[in-house]
């Protein structure tokens, strides 16, 4: 199986990608194995009804119990023609035959009766998908099959195992339930041994077989609370090494009981060891080390950082704002990663140039655009609602940042213009 | 009985080469860099380097910014001085050295110049990772051989030295012996209106004159390309000149260096001192003509040079000398990289070009500083002294064979004492034309030697400047031809020693 190890690059995409939206949200990037449950299952199917079929079905309701006589007598169509109808509604499950010759309007007839359209079972094989651990049902979407893998056996756990209880379950549950999960709401049974009731020519014990396979599903997911609760989740598909896939969702779950069955790690929060670790690893990444004076405090959907020394919390503030803030921590009881937001409280007295040097970072250099001193005014003159900050020490603490780059096109403003001659 | 007999060693050669001269390094003179109220000359000797003590001392001290040019950067101290200076200040440092290979090579034209000041591309550009790493910002032009830092607009340094261990120290080498300093000069100067000119210089090439960059970055260390032509260098420059001196460059299209060096030369009347690591394609350049005709007026003339035995060099050296006879004098050391023209001990010129006529006067990027003040001359002449005691070798037009042998350099024992016999193989079909070849070759050219071991056998390669004659040494002053090649390039391998008196047998067995 190939190892999922996502990178922090990746990491940061994710983050910026899926981050958009509003409120608080947590990222998670997981793989979730998957029983992909293939089982025969008997569908309904409308049709029109037929006009005699129906005054036959109507004269043996009115009769409550009748003969194919009775209803000739009521009719008139003659004892021929009764007969082919009375055994094709049989057939469509809408009369049941008694052994005296007679009939009698079942519970399906009642609806057709009631709606005019003829209700007809079908038997079909379907796909269901269902979470391994939980055996909870997500509704995947998996265009061209492309996201979801085969596991060979030896690649599932030891009590890889799958009740065909649960799919039972969620075929008796009320159609309320099935919209709000996005089953399948046209199922009528689940067909384990032969098709009895349906009198269907294509029966046979076979076609009852379920098949459970083992397949596995890399993917970000994107958890929305609302008063610290979870109310939505959307799952989207990753590559190994972490790179979002698509845009589309491949599952979603929108009741907290629901998110909460299937990831029940999202309730887990990062002890600040783990935020800490993750810090470290972020500043390594930015060549950063002064985390002598870090506080930090993970909640369920924000890390905070605070500190006394303004010198910390100012680059700190800096990748807050140039990664749109995340921390990445390893849940390793769930091989997942959880991605937080990342608060800071800052006391910095630089925090205006900080802002100012954030915005210049966003929008100016995206451009690349900062040329010249008139050009950079000119650039903050439309952007009124920032202040004025020397460009030395913009310039100065960008390179503290380590973000050398955008240092020197700063500092190259001054530095490289002309002495006056 | 030998088929053919030589008698090696008497034969006057055509052109000439650095001999050993009569100036024991017993009578090198105490020496001190000169200073005025605004400069400061600076140089490396063996021993000392004030070039990079005032190097790193300026950086050390830099306040807002710095531009530093140099063609290679290897020294580990100036290495460490900018990134401290980067450190210290924020960024703000500007390096503008050499990126690609090629250009490398191309400027470094100078073929033998690498191996002499050992240096080496792979290690530079380490180095120059290691300065991007540390937040400094590095950019390159294809043609820049200047040396030159300009601090905070207020103090600049031009300099012959580039940045690396031989320029500043002496090093000492594998087999124990020790490689002396290049001769380096410099000057450090606070002329408002000079270092202006220079860092204008500066900021033209690093905003829009520059071929590729290399952006600064703590991870990620990757060359971009800014343009693939050699961009004019335009720049806003101060209309006045300084009182104390002016600085001038060689730039596409504005030989500023040349130009001063003809006026400076025309204007002689007594005495050209010109100090050079290279001479090269003077013959047919505007500067040999100058010279002619200084001499002509009764100028005298003396070139320090470095005393290397490459073609090129030899053969503008000779130019002159069969030209100027006794009214030129042509010196050498074996380490010299200075560049100085003093003029009458009227004016004088620090610059970083040496008087080669495909690169420095007439095309490349190149520094100088250009002077009349009295403090300035003396300080120049005062250098020229010292590296003039340094210089042990004089070039001698059309020796006998016998005498370059004799006076040539070399620290290596000698290879051949006594009769030289020379075996030939009866089975070449072309063995008399060989052997006429080999005949002429020796009656009328220097015969160079370098041996080697190949496996088990002492290989030895005779050169003259037309033919390589490679042999296996039988031992008892015998050799055996294995291959002959005619060639021109003959004239600029290297080799040990030069093929000393002697009798030469040849014989075809």
């Amino acid at each position: 199986m190939i190892p999922f190890e996502p990178t922090i690059e990746a990491k940061e995409k994710i983050w910026a990608k899926l981050s958009r939206c509003d409120g608080e949200f947590v990222i998670f990037l997981t793989r979730c194995h998957v029983h992909a449950v293939e089982a025969c299952v008997a569908v309904r199917r409308q049709e029109h009804m037929d006009e005699f079929e129906y005054f036959v079905l109507k004269a043996i309701y009115i009769l409550d119990y009748a003969d194919i006589g009775k209803i000739n007598g009521l009719l008139h169509i003659g004892r021929q023609i009764i007969q082919q109808i009375t055994a094709k509604l049989s057939k469509g499950n809408l009369l049941s035959a008694r052994t005296d010759g007679s009939f009698k309007v079942t519970a399906l007839g009642k609806t057709v009766l009631d709606t005019g359209e003829m209700i007809r079972l079908e038997k079909k094989r379907h796909i269901f998908h269902f979470i391994d651990g939980n055996n909870e049902f997500v509704r995947i979407s998996n265009p061209g099959s492309k996201f979801l893998v085969d596991l060979r056996p030896h690649e599932t756990a030891a009590d890889w195992n799958f009740n065909i209880e649960s799919l039972q379950k969620c075929i008796d549950e009320t159609d309320d339930w099935k919209q709000q999960r996005q089953f399948p709401t046209d199922i009528h049974e689940l067909i384990r041994s032969g098709l009895e009731n349906m009198a269907s020519e294509e029966s046979g014990s076979e076609n009852a077989i379920v098949i459970d396979k083992a397949q596995l599903i890399n993917c970000a997911i994107l958890v929305k609370f609302s008063n610290n609760k979870p109310f939505e989740l959307l799952a989207y598909p990753i590559s190994p090494t972490g790179h979002l896939l698509a845009m589309d969702n491949l599952f979603s779950l929108t009741d907290e009981r629901a998110i909460l069955k299937v990831f029940p790690y999202i309730n887990e929060i990062p002890d600040n060891k783990q935020s800490l670790a993750a810090f470290i690893s972020l500043g390594q990444k930015y060549m950063l080390s002064n985390f002598e004076n870090i506080i930090i405090t993970s909640q369920r959907v924000h890390t905070t950082i605070e500190s006394n020394n303004d010198d910390d919390i100012n680059w700190t503030r800096f990748y807050w704002q140039n990664m749109q803030g995340n921390i990445f921590c390893d849940i390793a009881s769930a091989s997942t990663i959880r991605m937080n937001k990342l608060h800071v409280e800052s006391k910095s007295n630089n925090q205006r140039a900080i802002n100012l040097l954030f915005e210049i970072y966003k929008s100016y250099l995206s451009e690349n655009n900062l040329k010249d001193i008139s050009t950079y005014k000119a650039w903050l003159s439309e952007k009124a609602h920032l202040t004025d900050e020397p460009i030395r020490k913009l310039a100065s603490l960008a390179w503290e940042f380590g973000n050398y780059r955008l240092a020197y096109n700063l500092a190259e403003l001054e530095d490289i213009t002309d002495a006056t001659v | 009985m030998p088929q053919y007999k030589i008698a090696y060693g008497n034969s006057i050669i055509d052109g000439g080469l650095f001999l050993r001269g009569q100036t024991p390094h017993s009578l090198i003179p105490e020496y001190e860099d000169g200073k005025g109220r605004s400069f400061k000359h600076l140089s490396t000797f063996s021993g000392k380097s004030t070039i990079k003590e005032n190097l790193v001392e300026i950086l050390n001290n830099a306040k807002a910014y710095v531009f530093f040019t140099s063609f290679l950067i290897q020294d580990g101290q100036t290495i460490q001085s900018l990134i401290e200076a980067a450190r210290r200040l924020r960024g703000h440092v500007y390096v503008l050295t050499t990126l690609k290979d090629n250009d490398f090579d191309a400027i470094a034209s100078l073929g033998n110049e690498i191996d002499d000041e050992q240096w080496n591309f792979k290690e530079h550009i380490e180095c120059v990772q290691e300065l991007v790493h540390n937040g400094i910002s590095v950019r390159a032009r294809k043609d820049c051989h200047a040396k030159f830092a300009v601090i905070d607009d207020k103090y600049a340094i031009v300099t012959s030295a580039n940045a690396v261990p031989t320029c500043f120290t002496d090093i000492p080498q594998k087999n124990g012996r020790t490689r002396e300093a290049n001769p380096e000069n410099g000057i450090l100067f606070e002329m408002p209106s000079e270092v202006k000119r220079l860092s204008n210089f500066f900021r033209a090439i690093w905003r829009s004159a520059y071929n590729y960059y290399l952006p600064p970055d703590a991870h990620i260390s990757e060359i971009g390309e800014f343009s693939k032509e050699i961009i004019p260098i335009t720049c806003s420059e101060p209309a006045s000149i300084s009182d104390d001196g002016q600085i001038v460059w060689t730039a596409p299209g504005d030989c500023r260096i040349l130009n001063s060096i003809a006026k400076m030369i025309d204007t002689a009347k007594q005495k050209i001192i010109i100090s050079s690591w290279v001479i090269k394609g003077i013959e047919k350049h505007l500067l040999g003509h100058k010279l002619l005709e200084a001499a002509k007026r009764g100028v005298e003339i003396e070139i320090l040079l470095r005393g290397m035995y490459r073609r090129d060099h030899l053969d503008s050296c000779y130019f002159l000398k069969k030209a100027l006879r006794e009214q030129i004098n042509i010196r050498g050391d074996f380490c010299n990289h200075s560049k100085a023209v003093l003029i009458d001990n009227k004016e004088a010129m620090i610059l970083t070009a040496n008087i080669d006529s495909q690169h420095g006067l007439d095309s490349s990027v190149e520094m100088g500083f250009l002077s009349q003040q009295p403090d300035f001359i003396n300080s120049v002449a005062n250098f020229l002294d010292r590296l003039r005691a340094g210089c042990g070798l004089e070039f001698i037009a059309n020796p006998k064979q016998k005498h370059a042998a004799e006076k040539f350099p070399t620290l290596s024992k000698p290879i051949f004492t006594g009769n030289l016999t020379i075996n030939i193989e009866q089975r070449w079909k072309n063995r008399n034309q060989i052997i006429n070849k080999l005949i002429s070759e020796m009656n009328n050219q220097l015969v160079r030697i370098s041996n080697h071991e190949e496996g088990r056998n002492q290989k030895v390669r005779l050169l003259t400047n037309n033919i390589i004659v490679d042999c296996v040494n039988r031992g008892e002053n015998s050799l055996q031809i294995l291959h002959i090649s005619e060639t021109t390039n003959a004239a600029n391998l290297r080799f040990q020693q030069i093929l000393p008196e002697t009798t030469i047998e040849i014989n075809v067995s």
